[in-house]
């Protein structure tokens, strides 16, 4: 369907890697990207909004507001419950693909203890503030 | 318990739907009673805590009600955990299995 299209930016392929202004990126492209399941082109939209905001910042912004419109988008009918769990599935590889580096200093700080309570389902919020954690050490 | 054996300095916990109030003091609960050297603060985040009545109910010691406010949060706590002693003798290692 043609609105699930995601409105890609324009890019020139040669200058792909040069980080772009974070406005480029909406939480629509970003959706619709998760959608699609397309995790490379999600992890290098986050990528460019992680070059001009923290972690914590870009988490709560562009990928909160991207989720969101998965949300309603689902509820509303506009997407089904299948493109609502492949965004949910999407956006976790593309949290993977840019995932801050691990090494052995990453185990020198306090330890935070992560977890969900019994029954929950919904384990993207965990999973940013892992990476939001470890980005401080 | 895990708490306890890996000196946990925070433990975030998520919950999004109401329903899972009885569960988040399940797990406080367990928490608290891990016997851990020294009390864990607790910190619930996820969409339950969007209802602030709800929160209010439940005895943890922060509600973030998002990534900025759950990283300012933990950084409190890092910085009240007492350092480790570098003249203690590291823990040997568990030579079984």
């Amino acid at each position: 369907m043609q609105d699930q299209m995601p409105n890609l930016p324009p890019v020139d392929p040669a200058r792909a890697a040069e980080p772009f202004a974070a406005s480029t990126f909406t939480p629509d492209l970003l959706a619709s990207l998760l959608a699609d399941g397309d995790d490379e082109l999600a992890a290098w939209t986050l990528r460019n909004a992680l070059a001009e905001q923290g972690r914590a910042v870009a988490f709560d912004g562009l990928l909160r507001d991207a989720m969101r419109l998965v949300g309603e988008r689902w509820s509303s009918g506009r997407w089904t419950v299948a493109e609502e769990h492949l965004a949910s599935q999407t956006l976790l590889r593309a949290l993977e693909r840019i995932r801050p580096p691990q090494g052995p200093e990453s185990r020198i700080g306090p330890l935070a203890v992560l977890a969900g309570v019994a029954g929950e389902h919904h384990g993207l919020g965990l999973a940013c503030l892992d990476q939001v954690l470890r980005d401080d050490g | 318990m895990f708490l306890g054996r890996n000196d946990a300095a925070l433990l975030a916990l998520s919950a999004s739907l109401p329903e899972r109030e009885q569960a988040v003091r399940d797990a406080v609960a367990a928490a608290r009673a891990a016997g851990t050297d020294r009390p864990v603060p607790i910190m619930l985040g996820g969409t339950i805590t969007a209802d602030s009545t709800v929160a209010a109910r439940l005895e943890v010691d922060f509600v973030a009600g998002s990534l900025v406010e759950a990283a300012r949060l933990a950084r409190t706590v890092a910085v009240s955990v007492p350092e480790g002693n570098p003249e203690e003798e590291p823990a040997e290692l568990d030579s079984a299995g």
